[in-house]
């Protein structure tokens, strides 16, 4: 089964080398779109190197640590998944600045949108091909190497064993969640880093270039409009797609680690009831689940790259991430049937017989549909909330944002709602592992979410290139319009992002608890957490407060930079008259170094927050601690980046919305006020949400590679014996 | 011999400039090519110099002469005060709109349009020498006509002025790029519209202040010069001709 997982990991990496070279040799135009398309790609370029030396460091900090606290076997695999999700983002980010002028010069050459969607869609599906075939490349790699060759999924090696400093985990657990860990601290520092970087270039050049110099959206006479391009790659491409590599990892991994704790305690709580062949089944299940997602999503990928070019972007799109999805869940069913079939499916708390696992799946799939749905509802202007958005910016600015809040805080409700409910379904169906297995199902075709999420910010930087070098109006028409597709995929696939995140946390949380209890403790699954304990209810109290005080950096730190940002742009309209009269050049590099220097020195401390508190809390306060910290973390950074992504999706299209000529449209009063939510909107949408659903994956992987240690090595109890 | 450009200066102030800058350059420099970080729009013609003695034309020859380091003469001011009804309208040439960011649209004479089919009323943004908004029951060419002819309390030595969309009123969410003209009293400009259309005033004054807040993107048909001797008029260019001939213009404008 293995070998059907590595195959589909190399079938999607061979068909995204094909698209990258089929977008490669594509004319990229004239020598204007070439000679901004190599500004955008070389400070795209610089600042991923620059971003990487910083967190070669900290890989190289960890990687020590894991390999002597823990084992080698962990320490490798860490690296091993920072250089897979590494490379995906590098990958992504290469294709899509390859792809935007290409997309340009055919809207250019041809006029036609159903052409100009193809160049675009298969330069983003190099970015979704990459994403599912490293993170499946990589585990079939922890599995073939750790699990078969060195042993970590032998009968005996399942089981509690002590390192050389006396920790006891389970190897093959710690070696997975250090793969994982790798997957989200490239994640983390991509999304953080990326998207200070893009935020600080998009407010400085909006700020000053739009409000005061009254210069239009990507006009080349504005400093920072290079840097914005610059950050739609490294920000909503590499960062986008190390997020969604990580999620789909975490999601992955936590079910087999659960699967691993169940095993595990199962065997030692004298139950006994588990046989090794239907457990090593199920750690195997949710690769091959997302090995025929992968392959199901390749034919989702040729549909629009070997059919006829139509001129409804929107649907194409749609009719390919259906085919994806139906194929999906078609092949899986077929799969799990004849994989899972004479299995004593009790023993796992599987209620609906074989099928379990992948009904739990298929409600995962559903929820994560209903959350993008609801994520469209509260931020497209086709609904009723961002309507009122709009409507609200006549009154001023100040109801712009409030109402922007509102609707951001009532979309949190019923997306929780849905997940609720997944979860008391999946669980219902197939028990604790089905939870797991809802996640795996939400993001079992990402190659095709992802190939879409990438498409948006390759047609934006085309709109870029186009307005830039003076290209006929059509093109920018025409760019404009699958700007507009992407933005609405781009609000649904956040929804995905944060659905599974959560879902994927409560199954790593269960691992936690299984991890730190004794197995007589939980015996026939029974797991508890004590919520009256002081150290669980604090850690809860302190867990929920992290959220808040991550994304407060984060915003400082965008806000920082696009101050700087700001006052540089200022200086070049003040010393450089001529940029406006166009009679001299902009400064384009100082606004780039702006951002990337900001962008790299602002990244580290968030990143390491969410490392160093799990860690800083079980060493002082002991497990107790972190499991209510992980709660209270995992509830408020769900509400909260649902919070942030919506509201900040929503005050986004009340603005176009406005544009589009309503309450007066452009240049009235009201767009003024839109203008001003947009911009309180941006860092919270593109820096904030994405990044608390990577901060609690961390936080969870973290706490399992860690309670090992802190339930050997504890402040509080060493305090207590003192006396 | 260095070529002097005259032009008079209609919106947001009048003025008479000599200035060695074309058009696109003048329009440019006068907008955004301060240092004070300046950024306003403005609408200025061209005129052929030389005419009569109102104008110091010797000055501007002497001193409108390259600088020191071979720059060119931005602008020599040649008279800041009731400079239209000084002007000659056969000297005028173009219309020249500088978009507060410094892009100029270049406006040709035109034919002045006349409706067999006349509107109820129309919208009036008075440019130079006096900027009121206005509701008037009169076409464009009446207008000015009306304004200038002398026979009433009102009246002018020579008027520049545009027409502007009129605004659906019963439609006040669908309005199009109408920019500061929205949400201007609503009520008021209900009952400016019953004072022209039911009550048969000619002309109505709808706000005293509005040209502060004027912007290309409301202009109608296009703009009007008018004195007792006789009138010319720009057409505005239509949206698809902005889109395919101007775009960058359109743009600025925030007309596309």
């Amino acid at each position: 089964m293995l070998g059907f997982v590595a195959f589909a990991a190399i079938a999607a990496l061979g068909l995204a080398s094909i698209n990258f070279y089929k977008v490669k040799r594509l004319d990229p135009g004239t020598k204007a779109m070439i000679e901004v398309s190599e500004a955008i790609k070389d400070g795209a370029d610089t600042f991923i190197r620059h971003e990487y030396k910083v967190i070669a460091i900290v890989v190289a900090v960890v990687t020590v640590l894991l390999s002597s606290i823990v084992s080698w076997h962990a320490g490798a695999a860490f690296v091993l998944g920072a250089v897979m999700s590494g490379t995906a983002g590098w990958i992504g980010m290469k294709i899509a600045t390859i792809a935007n002028v290409r997309v340009a010069n055919k809207a250019r050459q041809t006029g036609n949108l159903g052409e100009t969607l193809k160049v675009a869609y298969v330069g983003g599906s190099v970015m979704g091909l990459s994403v599912g075939g490293f993170a499946l490349l990589g585990l079939v790699i922890v599995y073939f190497l750790f699990g078969g060759i060195l042993g970590e999924l032998d009968q005996a090696n399942l089981a509690i064993k002590a390192n050389w400093i006396g920790i006891t985990f389970i190897p093959f657990s710690m070696t997975v969640s250090s793969y994982a860990l790798g997957c989200s601290i490239i994640a983390m520092f991509n999304r953080v880093g990326g998207g200070i970087y893009t935020k600080a270039a998009d407010m400085g050049a909006d700020l000053v270039g739009k409000t005061e110099a009254h210069i239009p959206e990507d006009d080349p006479r504005n400093p920072a409009t290079i840097a914005d391009n610059v950050g739609d790659n490294v920000g909503d491409v590499a960062g986008l797609g190390s997020d969604l590599l990580e999620s789909y990892v975490g999601a992955l991994v936590s079910s087999v680690i659960l699967a691993l704790y169940m095993f595990y305690t199962n065997i030692h709580s004298a139950v006994g009831t588990i046989s090794f062949d239907f457990i090593s089944k199920l750690m195997i299940y949710p690769l091959a689940f997302a090995g025929i997602g992968i392959l199901a999503c390749m034919l989702g990928v040729a549909f629009i790259a070997l059919t006829k070019p139509k001129s409804d972007p929107h649907k194409e799109l749609n009719q390919s991430t259906q085919i994806a999805a139906l194929l999906t869940i078609a092949g899986s069913g077929i799969f799990t049937w004849f994989f899972l079939k004479n299995q004593d499916f009790s023993s796992m708390g599987f209620n609906v017989g074989v099928l379990s696992p992948w009904i739990a799946a298929v409600i995962g799939n559903i929820a994560g549909i209903l959350i993008g749905r609801l994520a469209e509802l509260y931020t497209s202007y086709d609904y009723k909330p961002t309507l009122k958005v709009s409507q609200a910016s006549e009154e001023g600015t100040a109801l712009n944002i409030t109402q922007g809040m509102a609707v951001g805080m009532k979309s949190v409700f019923f997306p929780m709602l849905v997940m609720a409910v997944a979860m008391i379904g999946a669980n219902a169906v197939a028990g604790l592992y089905g939870v797991a297995m809802a996640a795996v199902g939400m993001l079992s075709y990402v190659v095709a979410t992802v190939s879409v999420d990438t498409f948006g910010p390759i047609a934006d930087n085309a709109g870029g290139i186009s307005e830039m070098t003076h290209l006929d109006p059509g093109v920018r028409g025409i760019t404009d319009k699958l700007d507009a597709v992407g933005n609405t995929t781009a609000a649904m696939g956040k929804g995905f992002a944060i659905g599974s995140a959560a879902l994927a946390s409560l199954s790593l949380f269960s691992s936690f608890l299984y991890a730190q209890a004794d197995a007589a403790d939980t015996s026939g699954f029974l797991l508890s957490l004590n919520l009256i304990d002081t150290l669980t209810m604090t850690g809860a109290l302190v867990g929920a407060a992290l959220p808040f005080l991550f994304s407060g950096i984060l915003i400082e730190s965008v806000s920082k930079a696009a101050r700087k940002m700001v006052q540089e742009v200022r200086r070049q309209f003040r010393d450089m008259p001529g940029i406006l009269s166009g009679d001299e050049k902009p400064d384009y590099t100082t606004c780039i170094k702006i951002s990337s220097k900001s962008a790299l020195r602002e990244m580290v401390l968030p990143a390491l927050l969410s490392v160093v508190t799990p860690l800083i809390g079980g060493f002082v306060f002991g497990p107790n601690f972190v499991a209510g910290m992980l709660i209270g973390t995992t509830l408020s950074a769900v509400a909260l980046a649902l919070y942030t992504a919506n509201a900040g999706g929503s005050w986004d299209n009340a603005k176009k919305h406005i544009e589009d000529g309503y309450y007066g449209g452009k240049g009235s009063d009201a767009h003024s006020a839109s203008v001003v939510g947009d911009t309180v909107g941006d860092p919270l949408k593109d820096t904030v949400g994405p990044s608390l659903d990577i901060l609690i994956k961390i936080m969870s992987v973290v706490s399992i590679l860690a309670v090992p240690v802190f339930q050997e090595y504890q402040l509080i109890e060493w305090i207590k014996s003192l006396f | 011999m260095n070529q002097i450009y005259y032009y008079m200066t209609l919106f947001p102030t009048e003025s008479f400039i000599a200035s060695m800058l074309q058009p696109d350059q003048f329009g440019a420099y006068m907008a955004v090519g301060h240092k004070t970080g300046g950024h306003e729009q403005m609408i200025f013609a061209s005129v052929e110099g030389g005419f009569g003695d109102d104008f110091d034309w010797e000055y501007a020859k002497q001193n409108t002469v390259p600088h020191d380091d071979d720059t060119p003469k931005n602008s020599l001011y040649l008279s800041t005060y009731r400079v239209l009804e000084r002007i000659p309208l056969e000297r005028i040439k173009n219309l020249y709109l500088t978009t507060s960011d410094g892009r100029t649209l270049e406006l040709t004479k035109a034919p002045f349009p006349h409706y067999d089919d006349p509107k109820p009323y129309y919208l009036y943004q008075d440019l130079a020498p006096i900027n009121p908004l206005v509701i008037s029951s009169f076409q464009p060419d009446e207008y000015g006509q009306y304004m200038v002819a002398g026979d009433t309390k009102i009246t002018l030595p020579a008027i520049c002025y545009c027409d502007l969309k009129v605004i659906d009123a019963d439609n006040p969410t669908k309005t199009g790029n109408i920019g500061p003209m929205y949400n201007r009293n609503i009520g008021h400009l209900n009952e400016c519209i019953k004072s022209v259309t039911v009550r048969g005033k000619k002309t109505k004054m709808l706000e005293r202040t509005f040209a502060g807040r004027f912007t290309f993107q409301i202009v109608g048909a296009g703009f009007a010069i008018v004195n007792p001797e006789g009138h010319i008029w720009f057409d505005m260019p239509k949206r698809e001709d902005l889109l395919h001939e101007h775009y960058d213009w359109g743009y600025s404008a925030m007309i596309l």
